[in-house]
C-alpha cells in the first residue's frame, strides 16, 4: 500500500533547524492494521501527516499506491487524498457549522461522489451508531459521539487507507473501545489502517506496531 | 488599575496592526467625511447669519402662479413698494433696496468690471455687516459715496486704507471710498461686494424712480426689511395681501401673492430669478446631510463588525480575568474603555484628515468654510458625544456579553470558537452594501443627467462659441469677423439664449391666449447653431417680408419663427401644421394686437437651467439692437485669437472692458450644482467604497482565520484551492447580492424623486442597477481575495495545526 525510504522532515525558524523525522523507511501492506506508538513530541503526528498527504516530507521518498508522492503537486496530493484517504483526529475537527449528516457529506463532496449520497451517509452513521444524531451540531454531542461522527466521517466514502492520530485520546474507556471497535472492523473488511496511539491497550489491537523515539524508528513489533 | 488596561490596549495594538490600522484609519476617514459634510450643510443652513441682527431683517419676495406657467418666484419687487411698506405697515422699522449690475471700476491702472448693488442711503441701516473703516450709517448718503470690501481695497488701492480715495465707474463718474467693510465669507447671499448710492446720477435706481408707471409691474430691485424690536414676522405676513391689492390691479385668474423671507432663510429659498446668490437646492442639501451620515454609519458598522469579531476571540483572556478575580463591571470598563480608545485614536486622526482636505473642498466648492473646533464649545462637545456614543456601541457586545461568560465554560474553551453575533455581522455588512450600491446608483444617474444638461438638452452646437457683449452690425464686429481665428459671427439679443425674457399675451386668430416670450435675431442665427428647422425655414435676407417693419403700428409685424413649445401653446397639431399660420400678439407698447406670420418651427432650445421648462418663444428678426456677438471661433490659435478681440475691442472705443465669455463654460456655471451635486455623489461614493472595502479586508482576514481549521478539514477531505476559494468567496458575495434587495427600490426611488426636479430629464438607467451591483460585488470579492487565496493555498497541516 505505501512505502517510506529514507523520509526526513525538518522545521526551520530562523534561528533554529528541528529534525522532526530522520530517515524513516518502512513498508504497509494493504489490509494492514498498524500502530504507530512513542511519546509526545517523537514526530508521530508529523509522520501521519506525511502518510496522509496533508505535509511533505523535506527529503526522502514515499510512494503511495504504486505513485511517488514525496515531491507531488498540492493538486496531485488533493486528488490521491481525495481518492484512497479517511481520516481520524484526536480533537475530532467537526465543522461546527455544519449537522452531524452534513460532516460526514464533506467527505463525498469533494470526491463529486453523488451516487446514493443520503443512503451512504445514513448507512454510515448507522454503523457507528449515530444516526438518530443526524440532525444535531457537533456541539450538541459529548466527545465520545462526535468521534462516532469523525469515523462515519472516514468510512462513508469506502477509503483504501484510514490514517487515526490518537483516536481514542479524548475519549473514556467505554467510547475509547468502541471506537476502536470500529477501526478493527474496517481493517478486517480490507482497509489499511494506521494508527497513532499512546495506549498499549489499543495499540494490541493492530498488526504491528511501529516505535518512534526522536524522529527514528526505533522497533517495530509484529504481533 | 487604568495604567494596566491603557497598557493592555496599546499592546493588542501593537499586536494585531493590520486589525488596529483598519479600525482606526476606516472610523477616522468616515469621521472626517462625516465632518467635512457636516461643515457644508453648516454653511448652507448659516447664509449671512454672520451679520449682526441679521435675524431681523427680511427680504421681500413675488410668487406668481401663472396659468400654463411654471410657479414664478422671485426676490425682485416693484421699486415703489420700498417706501410704502414702511408707510402703510408699522410693524416694518424699516426698508431699503438693492439692485445689482456690472459696471467697470478704474484706478490708476487698475481696470476690470465689477458686479454692485445699487443701493438705497439707509441700506446699512437694516444690513450692518462689520465695517474695517468708515461710517456706515453716513457712507452712502453722498451720491459719490462708494463702500467696498477690502478684497476690492487691495485689489484697487493695494492696502485697506482706502477711505477718501477715489475710484472712477465706467471711466465717466467719480466715487470716493466712504467706508471698508470686512470680507465677505462665502456664505452670504450678496453677491456684490461694492455698494453705489442708489441715487447717484448714473444708478439703476434713480433711473427706474424717474421711470416710475404705477402701471407696470418690474420686478428689478430687492427690498430689504427690519421689523421695529418685538414686532412678528407673522403680523406683517398678513398684512401683505391687503398691502399688496392695495398698491396692484391683479387678474383675479393670476395667484400673485408678496411674502417676505428671514435673510438667512433666503438661500434655501426656491427662487426663478434674483438679486441674490443663486439658491441651493434644500433636498439637495439634505441629501448630502444624508449621505454624510451613512458614511459614517459604514464606518461605524466597520469598526462595529471587526471590534465585535475581534472581541470573540478573547473568550480565553476573559476566563482567566475573571478567575483571577475581575468582576463584570471591572471586564466592561475595559472592554468599552478599549473601544473608546479606538474611537478617540480615530477622531484625532480625522482632524488631520479635515486640516489636509479642507482646503482642496473650499476651492472645489468656492466657499472658505473653517474647521475652528478649539473656538467652539458645542461642536466640541458633540464629537465628544460622538467618540461616546461610537465608542459604547462597539464596546457593547465584549462588555456585556464577554464579560457574563463563565470562566469555567470559556477556560475548557468550549466557548473560543464563538464568532460573535454571526447573523448581526452579515445584516450589518448587508446593510453597508447597500449603502455602498444606492451611492453609486446616485452618483451614476447624477452624472447622467449632467451630462444631459451639457450636451443633449442644449439641443446646441455650442463648440468654440464665445459670446461678447457689445454692439452689432458696427466696426467692431466686422473687425471681429474678419480675424483669422473666426470662422463666423452672428448677432442676437439675449432673450435669444435666454439671459432675459420679455413676455406678452398671444393667441391664433379666435383662439385661447397664451403666454408668448419674444426674442430677437439675427439672419443666420439658427443656422450659426447648427439648429435644423422641425418645419418651415428659416430667415433669409432674400425674403423682404422677414425683417417687416419696426413700426409697432404697421398692420404686419416681422414673420416669425416659433419654438416647438410656442407652436403647441398656440394649439397647433404638428409643427408643420403651424407654418403659413398667424398670431396675434398684445405688446404694452401698442393698443391693437400685431400680426405675424409663422415661417418656421424650431425645436425647443435654452441656454436656461433645464430645471425650468423652455418658454413658448417667437423669434424675430431685427438687424438693429441686437446686443450679443455670437463668435465662433475656428478652435486654432484660441489666445492668440481673444487676444485680437480684445484689441479690436479697445481700438473700437468702447467705454467698457470687454465682457466675453465661452458658451461651454457659461453652460457649465449655469449646471455648476448639478456638476457639482454629481462630483460630491461620486466622491462620497469612491469614501464609501474605500471604507467599505477597508472594512471586508478586516472582515475577510477575521473570516479566514476564524475558518482555518474548517479549511483544514476541508482539504483533508479533498478539496482543492479552487473549492476553498468558492466557499469564501460565496460567504461574502452572499451579503452583498442581499443589499441589492433595499438598495434598488430605495435608491430608484430616490432618484426617480430627484429627477422630477427637472423639466427636462433623462430616463432613470435601469442598467445602472445591475451595474452597480456587479460594481460592488466585484470590488467586494477582490478584497476578500487575498485572505482567501492566502488560506486556500495553505497546506492542510497547517491548517489543522492552527488550534
Amino acid at each position: 500500500m505505501l512505502q517510506l525510504n529514507n523520509v526526513c522532515k525538518n522545521y526551520r525558524t530562523t534561528e533554529v533547524e528541528t529534525r522532526a523525522l530522520a530517515d524513516i523507511s518502512f513498508e504497509i501492506s494493504a489490509g494492514e492494521f498498524v500502530a504507530i506508538m512513542g511519546p509526545s513530541g517523537c514526530g508521530k503526528s508529523t509522520l501521519l501527516n506525511i502518510l496522509g498527504l496533508l505535509d511533505q516530507p523535506s527529503s526522502g521518498s514515499y510512494r503511495l499506491a504504486g505513485e511517488e508522492v514525496a515531491k507531488a503537486s498540492e493538486h496531485k496530493l488533493t486528488a490521491i487524498r481525495r481518492a484512497l484517504i479517511g481520516f481520524v483526529f484526536q480533537s475530532f475537527n467537526l465543522i461546527d457549522d455544519l449537522t452531524v449528516a452534513e460532516n460526514v457529506e464533506v467527505a463525498l463532496i469533494y470526491r463529486k461522489d453523488k451516487s446514493r449520497r443520503k443512503q451512504r451517509i445514513a448507512e454510515a452513521l448507522e454503523r457507528v451508531g449515530i444516526a438518530h444524531r443526524a440532525k444535531h451540531r457537533p456541539q450538541q454531542l459529548s466527545g465520545g459521539q462526535q468521534q462516532r461522527v469523525a469515523i462515519a466521517r472516514a468510512l462513508v466514502s469506502n477509503p483504501k487507507l484510514i490514517l487515526a492520530d490518537e483516536p481514542t485520546g479524548n475519549l473514556d474507556t467505554a467510547n475509547g473501545d468502541a471506537v476502536m471497535g470500529y477501526l478493527t472492523g474496517a481493517a478486517k473488511a480490507g482497509t489499511t489502517v494506521i494508527m497513532v496511539t499512546h495506549s498499549l491497550v489499543h495499540a494490541a489491537a493492530a498488526q504491528r506496531t511501529i516505535k518512534l523515539l526522536d524522529g527514528h524508528v526505533v522497533s517495530e513489533t509484529k504481533l | 488599575m487604568f495604567r494596566h488596561y491603557l497598557t493592555s490596549v496599546l499592546r493588542s495594538l501593537a499586536r494585531n496592526k493590520l486589525y488596529a490600522a483598519i479600525n482606526i484609519i476606516g472610523l477616522a476617514v468616515g469621521f472626517a467625511a462625516a465632518i467635512l459634510v457636516g461643515l457644508y450643510v453648516r454653511d448652507e443652513l448659516t447664509y449671512d447669519k454672520w451679520i449682526p441682527g441679521a435675524e431681523n431683517v427680511y427680504v421681500g419676495f413675488i410668487v406668481a402662479d401663472l396659468p400654463g406657467r411654471p410657479k414664478f418666484m422671485t426676490d425682485g419687487l416693484p421699486g415703489d413698494f420700498a417706501a410704502a411698506l414702511k408707510i402703510d405697515i408699522p410693524a416694518i422699522a424699516d426698508t431699503a433696496r438693492i439692485e445689482p449690475a456690472v459696471r467697470s471700476f478704474r484706478h490708476g491702472a487698475v481696470e476690470a468690471n465689477e458686479r454692485l448693488y445699487f443701493a438705497d442711503a439707509n441700506l446699512f441701516a437694516i444690513l450692518k455687516p462689520p465695517v474695517i473703516a468708515g461710517n456706515l450709517a453716513t457712507a452712502l448718503r453722498r451720491p459719490d459715496g462708494i463702500v467696498i470690501t477690502r478684497k476690492m481695497a487691495r485689489k484697487y488701492f493695494g492696502s485697506d486704507d482706502a477711505i477718501g480715495k477715489t475710484i472712477e465707474i465706467d471711466r465717466a463718474h467719480t466715487m470716493q471710498v466712504t467706508a471698508v467693510l470686512k470680507d465677505f465669507p462665502s456664505n452670504t447671499n450678496l453677491v456684490a461686494e461694492i455698494f453705489v448710492p442708489g441715487h447717484a446720477v448714473f444708478s439703476q435706481l434713480a433711473y427706474e424712480d424717474a421711470h416710475f408707471k404705477k402701471e407696470g409691474f418690474t420686478l428689478n430691485s430687492s427690498t430689504l426689511l427690519r421689523l421695529i424690536p418685538g414686532a412678528k414676522a407673522d403680523d406683517v405676513a398678513r398684512a401683505l395681501p391687503a398691502f399688496f391689492h392695495c398698491h396692484r390691479q391683479i387678474d383675479p385668474d393670476k395667484k400673485v401673492n408678496l411674502e417676505i423671507v428671514p435673510l438667512t432663510d433666503r438661500h434655501l429659498r426656491p427662487t426663478t430669478i434674483g438679486n441674490m446668490a443663486r439658491s441651493a437646492d434644500k433636498s439637495t442639501v439634505c441629501a448630502l446631510g444624508v449621505i454624510g451620515i451613512l458614511i459614517l454609519l459604514i464606518a461605524i458598522i466597520n469598526f462595529v463588525n471587526l471590534m465585535t469579531a475581534r472581541a470573540s476571540r478573547r473568550a480565553m483572556e476573559v476566563g482567566i480575568r475573571k478567575a483571577t478575580g475581575a468582576s463584570r463591571g471591572d471586564l466592561i470598563v475595559q472592554f468599552v474603555g478599549e473601544a473608546m480608545m479606538y474611537v478617540m485614536f480615530s477622531m484625532v486622526l480625522s482632524f488631520a484628515l479635515i486640516e489636509l482636505l479642507l482646503p482642496s473642498l473650499n476651492a472645489f466648492l468656492a466657499r472658505n468654510i473653517v474647521f475652528d473646533y478649539w473656538r467652539e464649545p458645542w461642536m466640541l462637545i458633540g464629537l465628544a458625544g460622538l467618540v461616546l456614543a461610537v465608542g459604547l456601541v462597539a464596546g457593547a457586545y465584549p462588555a456585556f456579553v464577554l464579560s457574563a461568560f463563565q470562566p469555567v465554560h470559556v477556560l475548557k474553551a468550549s466557548m473560543a470558537k464563538t464568532g460573535g453575533r454571526h447573523g448581526l455581522r452579515e445584516a450589518l455588512v448587508v446593510l453597508q452594501f447597500a449603502i455602498l450600491i444606492g451611492l453609486i446608483v446616485a452618483a451614476g444617474v447624477v452624472y447622467r443627467q449632467m451630462q444631459f444638461a451639457q450636451n443633449e438638452a442644449l439641443r446646441l452646437d455650442k463648440d468654440q462659441v464665445l459670446l461678447v457683449e457689445g454692439p452689432c452690425h458696427t466696426a467692431l464686429s466686422d473687425t471681429i469677423r474678419t480675424l483669422p481665428g473666426v470662422r463666423g459671427l452672428v448677432c442676437s439679443s439675449p432673450n435669444a439664449l435666454n439671459f432675459g425674457q420679455i413676455c406678452n399675451d398671444a393667441r391664433r386668430p379666435g383662439g385661447q391666449k397664451t403666454l408668448l416670450c419674444s426674442a430677437q435675431v439675427d439672419y443666420g442665427f439658427f443656422e450659426f447653431y447648427g439648429l435644423k428647422a422641425l418645419a418651415g425655414r428659416f430667415f433669409s435676407e432674400k425674403h423682404g417680408m422677414d425683417a417687416g417693419s419696426n413700426d409697432p403700428n404697421a398692420p404686419r409685424q416681422p414673420s416669425i419663427i416659433v419654438n416647438e413649445s410656442a407652436a403647441r401653446k398656440l394649439g397647433f397639431a404638428s409643427a408643420q401644421a403651424a407654418v403659413g399660420k398667424t398670431v396675434l400678439t398684445e405688446g404694452p407698447s401698442s393698443d391693437r394686437p400685431q400680426s405675424s406670420e409663422i415661417i418656421g418651427v424650431v425645436p425647443d432650445f435654452s441656454l436656461k437651467s433645464i430645471r425650468d421648462p423652455v418658454n413658448a418663444t417667437a423669434y424675430y428678426v431685427n438687424t438693429n439692437g441686437n446686443q450679443y456677438l455670437n463668435v465662433r471661433l475656428t478652435g486654432q490659435h484660441v489666445p492668440e485669437t481673444l487676444a485680437a478681440i480684445d484689441r479690436a475691442w479697445r481700438q473700437s472705443g468702447q467705454p467698457k472692458p470687454i465682457t466675453r465669455k465661452f458658451l461651454d463654460r457659461y453652460v457649465q456655471g449655469l449646471y455648476l450644482d448639478v456638476i457639482r451635486q454629481g462630483q460630491i455623489f461620486a466622491l462620497f461614493a469612491v469614501l464609501a467604497v474605500l471604507i467599505a472595502c477597508l472594512g471586508m479586508f478586516g472582515l475577510s482576514a477575521f473570516t479566514a482565520e476564524q475558518r482555518t481549521k474548517e479549511i483544514g478539514i476541508r482539504k483533508a477531505m479533498g478539496a482543492e484551492t479552487g473549492d476553498i476559494l468558492r466557499l469564501l468567496l460565496w460567504q461574502f458575495a452572499r451579503p452583498v447580492l442581499w443589499a441589492n434587495v433595499i438598495a434598488w427600490p430605495v435608491a430608484g426611488y430616490l432618484m426617480w424623486r430627484w429627477l422630477q426636479g427637472f423639466a427636462y430629464r433623462i430616463e432613470l438607467p435601469l442598467w445602472l442597477f445591475p451595474a452597480a451591483s456587479v460594481l460592488a460585488l466585484g470590488i467586494a470579492l477582490l478584497t476578500v481575495l487575498l485572505h482567501s487565496w492566502l488560506v486556500a493555498c495553505a497546506r492542510p497541516v497547517t491548517a489543522l495545526r492552527y488550534e
